[in-house]
């Protein structure tokens, strides 16, 4: 190849990067995660008098939301409430929380865990494989690189939420009475 | 023609896009929050980050190669794919033969690489080598490729010396419903069809066939390198789901090759090979609060035929791990491997294995602690007790040390023994090199030449070092540094020995292990999310190996060689209208000794793609377009071929 050529390609290049722009591509997955916990906010309903005047997005363990992703959804409404993320560092205390985004790093705690947020109504969510099948209420689930999530009503039940018929229509699996997790 | 060097793209590349992207105007951003759940549901997304953060938590030099990086580099077979990996040194011999190795010793038989495709080893019992050509997959249900540098004995066992490649599949929940990809361009056309699908309520499955053609290349003479190619191949993978924790998992493939190839021991000679190979995989899963283990089982058959010899090897291997907290600061791992290896040899044109039937057994145990001394300090220790029919027992221990300086940092160091257990060729071999008459009063005796193997030959050791550190510059850059120093004993040698008896003297090189060696070197490399569109990825690789004969009659065999520089820079930018540019440009210095001399190049691969639907993905791509051709390596058993210019066009469809 000539150098002539050499240049040419990158001139290609050049022109290329000059009209790139930042919606066409795929989209981090933290991103996408970071929105549906959002969109959840916006379609589960809360035992009456538990939520004031927001609604609190708790964050424990080594969290895969990254700093970025969570600042997209900060501050947001979801039923005429704002939306508020606060970071739990290794503590089981989920005193003002409505929903938990449990971290893969919690794993070993999780029995424990899924005990507390269900006494005190909060909404577990987490990414973690087997999540919903091991007792928690959401579980985000890549498939075919994109994401999707699984509902286990019988744990939404267990902490006084109502899932909307909305979220569960659009879920890959639910797990209720007749289709009960296998332990 | 003026070569254009490494340096000016570089310069020029960089130079040209910063400029750009200092005018570029900032696009007006969609946010993801507002997008609604079904929409959201369809985004399709990326895990970068993943990756770095499951990495940044090894106290080992690993790298992985994503679905994504594999989509984008345009690479059409997994050789290619591994080029972008730091450290890892890919050489193409001809169309259908590479050379690929780890930190150093670089041949076509590379025995220092552990190589497995889902847990299962691949590489050939026959000579610790892989044959990189009968190594394959529908690339679009790869997940990732894992490339650990550095010794992985501990875990992973024999030949595990200077590395472990770990080429992973999808699971079949990821590879739901159906795919069709068709290539064709100047030497390579090919396709791939598979179908994913549910079984019952709790399963899923896949199957798939693909096939392939190369054509022939040139030699150096500008000649028919005859070396074409044509391989078929198919498989399934099912995934079934028997309780929250249990997963079972069965996979298999068979494949065919037939091709051509140029002997060179001595003259240029065309030769057909074959191949057909065959696996089945069973694994059981189970993963609880308190950890997780499982239980795989495989059995591999391969029969190749080719101008030396026709092998038949089949291999059954049994293998067992668990993880496990043992308290609040202790992961223990420990796991049992037993495998029988049997071949039958049939040989030909001077070649031959005494016995030529036979059928070897291998026991390992391992137990390994990560124990976590404060929160950010954690100390993993263990050691591999193999037992094998060659050389008997082997331990190959390490301890490695992660120090977490902080969420952005951490930084590791590590000493580690590894052996590379004597292959059966190393044993059993004879290369017969030349034969002459008797010719009184001259020469009184027949004279014959070969090398042969020896039963007395061990296992080749390392004993490694190594420092490395990860950082999170930024939340757009990260980086990552590993250095190591290795001291290798008993590495292969030969020394002479004359065999006299009535009428015939045989002049022998006999298989020792009578080599020493030192290597050290370092591998950096960056990825810079430079805009929301456009990421670049540095990297260098930097090597240096000394080998010495222990005694004046050990004479170092060939181990291979290394370039002692090698750069790389990787580009992917996404383009409005579902438009990707991606660019590879890999520097590799010249090698230069006794055995293999082969100038530096600089290589130049492009991808353009297109998806104007979901369903449908467009790309044409260009492999190695800086020069018409240029040799990448050279063998001792073969006629290398040069690598040529290869432009192809490739539609992916899925529904």
């Amino acid at each position: 190849m000539t150098l002539r050529s050499g240049l040419a390609l990158v001139v290609l290049w050049a022109l290329a990067a000059g009209s790139a722009s930042a919606d066409d591509k795929d989209i981090h997955e933290d991103e996408v995660k970071a929105a549906f916990v959002y969109n959840f906010a916006k379609f589960v309903e809360w035992p009456s008098g538990k939520i004031n005047e927001s609604i609190n997005l708790c964050i424990l363990g080594e969290s895969p939301l990254g700093f970025s992703a969570l600042k997209a959804i900060d501050g947001r409404t979801a039923q005429d409430k704002q939306l508020v993320t606060k970071l739990l560092n290794k503590s089981t205390d989920l005193k003002g929380c409505h929903i938990v985004f449990v971290a893969a790093s919690e794993r070993n705690k999780m029995a424990q865990l899924l005990k507390i947020a269900h006494q005190q109504h909060v909404l577990t969510v987490s990414d973690m494989g087997g999540f919903a099948q091991a007792g928690g209420a959401i579980e985000l689930v890549e498939a075919d690189e994109k994401m999707r999530f699984e509902i286990n009503l019988l744990a939404a039940k267990e902490a006084g939420l109502v899932i909307s018929s909305r979220l569960l229509s659009l879920s890959l699996a639910v797990y209720d009475e007749n289709n009960r997790p296998k332990q | 023609m003026i070569k254009i060097t490494i340096k000016n793209t570089l310069i020029l590349t960089v130079m040209s896009t910063s400029l750009v992207m200092v005018t570029a105007q900032a696009a007006p951003k969609t946010e993801v929050a507002d997008l609604s759940l079904e929409e959201l549901m369809d985004v399709k997304i990326y895990s970068a980050a993943k990756k770095e953060q499951a990495m940044a938590d090894t106290a080992a030099a690993a790298f992985v190669i994503s679905q994504e990086d594999i989509r984008r580099s345009g690479a059409t077979n997994i050789p290619d794919a591994l080029r972008m990996a730091p450290g890892v040194q890919v050489a193409q011999i001809n169309a259908h033969a590479w050379a690929i190795s780890i930190r150093g010793f670089n041949d076509r038989f590379s025995n220092k690489l552990l190589v497995m495709i889902d847990g299962r080893t691949v590489y050939s019992p026959l000579f610790s080598g892989t044959y990189w050509s009968a190594q394959d997959a529908v690339l679009e249900d790869i997940d990732r490729i894992e490339v650990i540098r550095g010794p992985g004995g501990t875990v992973w066992g024999a030949n595990a010396v200077n590395g472990v490649i770990n080429i992973r599949t999808k699971h079949s929940k990821k590879t739901q419903g159906g795919l069709v990809s068709a290539q064709g361009g100047n030497y390579q056309d090919g396709g791939s069809v598979r179908y994913g699908g549910d079984l019952g309520k709790d399963g899923t499955y896949r199957v798939y066939a693909k096939g392939k053609h190369n054509a022939d290349y040139l030699n150096r003479n500008g000649q028919n390198a005859h070396d074409q190619w044509n391989t078929g191949q198919g498989g399934f993978r099912a995934d079934y789901n028997l309780t929250g924790n249990d997963e079972l998992s069965f996979s298999g493939d068979i494949l065919e090759m037939q091709g051509d190839e140029t002997i060179g021991l001595t003259n240029a000679i065309d030769s057909d090979m074959s191949r057909r190979n065959a696996n089945a995989v069973a694994k059981l899963t189970h993963k609880n609060e308190g950890g997780e283990w499982y239980l795989q089982s495989f059995y591999s058959t391969e029969e190749r035929r080719g101008y030396f010899i026709n092998q038949l090897i089949d291999t059954f291997d049994m293998e067992f791990q668990h993880n496990l907290k043992a308290g609040e600061r202790n992961a223990v791992t420990w796991g049992l491997d037993y495998r029988v290896v049997a071949d039958k040899l049939t040989d030909f044109n001077g070649v031959s294995f005494s016995p030529a039937s036979r059928a070897t057994q291998l026991f390992s145990a391992f137990l390994q602690d990560q124990f976590s001394i404060t929160d950010d300090l954690r100390l993993t220790v263990g050691s591999k007790i193999e037992h094998n029919d060659y050389s008997g027992f082997e331990y190959q221990p390490s301890a490695r040390l992660l120090w977490k300086l902080n969420e952005n940092h951490s930084t590791w160091i590590s000493v580690s023994r590894a052996v590379r257990t004597p292959a059966r060729s190393f044993h059993d071999i004879r290369v017969g090199l030349y034969s002459l008459p008797a010719r009184p009063p001259f020469l009184p005796n027949a004279q014959v030449g070969a090398i042969v193997g020896s039963t007395g030959f061990k296992s080749e050791e390392v004993t490694a070092f190594e420092w490395g550190y990860r950082g999170q510059m930024s939340q757009n850059l990260s980086v990552d540094v590993a250095t190591f120093y290795n001291i290798y004993n008993n590495l292969l040698s030969t020394y002479p020995s004359i065999v006299r008896s009535t009428g015939l003297t045989q002049n022998l090189s006999v298989f020792a292990n009578g080599t020493e060696a030192e290597s050290y070197g370092a591998e950096l490399y960056a990825n810079w999310k430079v805009t929301d569109s456009w990421r670049l990825q540095p990297g260098y690789t930097w090597l240096t190996v000394d080998t010495r004969a222990k005694s004046n009659i050990d004479t170092i065999k060939n181990e291979g060689s290394s370039p002692q520089n090698q750069y790389s820079i990787r580009s992917q930018l996404s383009l409005p209208h579902n438009i990707e540019f991606d660019t590879s440009v890999y520097y590799v210095d010249n090698i230069n000794n006794t055995a293999v001399k082969v100038a530096n190049y600089t290589r130049l691969d492009l991808r353009l793609g297109w998806r104007p639907l979901k369903a449908l993905e467009l790309s044409v791509a260009g492999q190695n377009l800086l020069d018409d051709r240029h040799p990448e390596f050279v063998a001792t058993d073969l006629v290398a071929s040069q690598i040529p210019r290869s432009v192809y066009g490739k539609a992916v469809v899925t529904w």
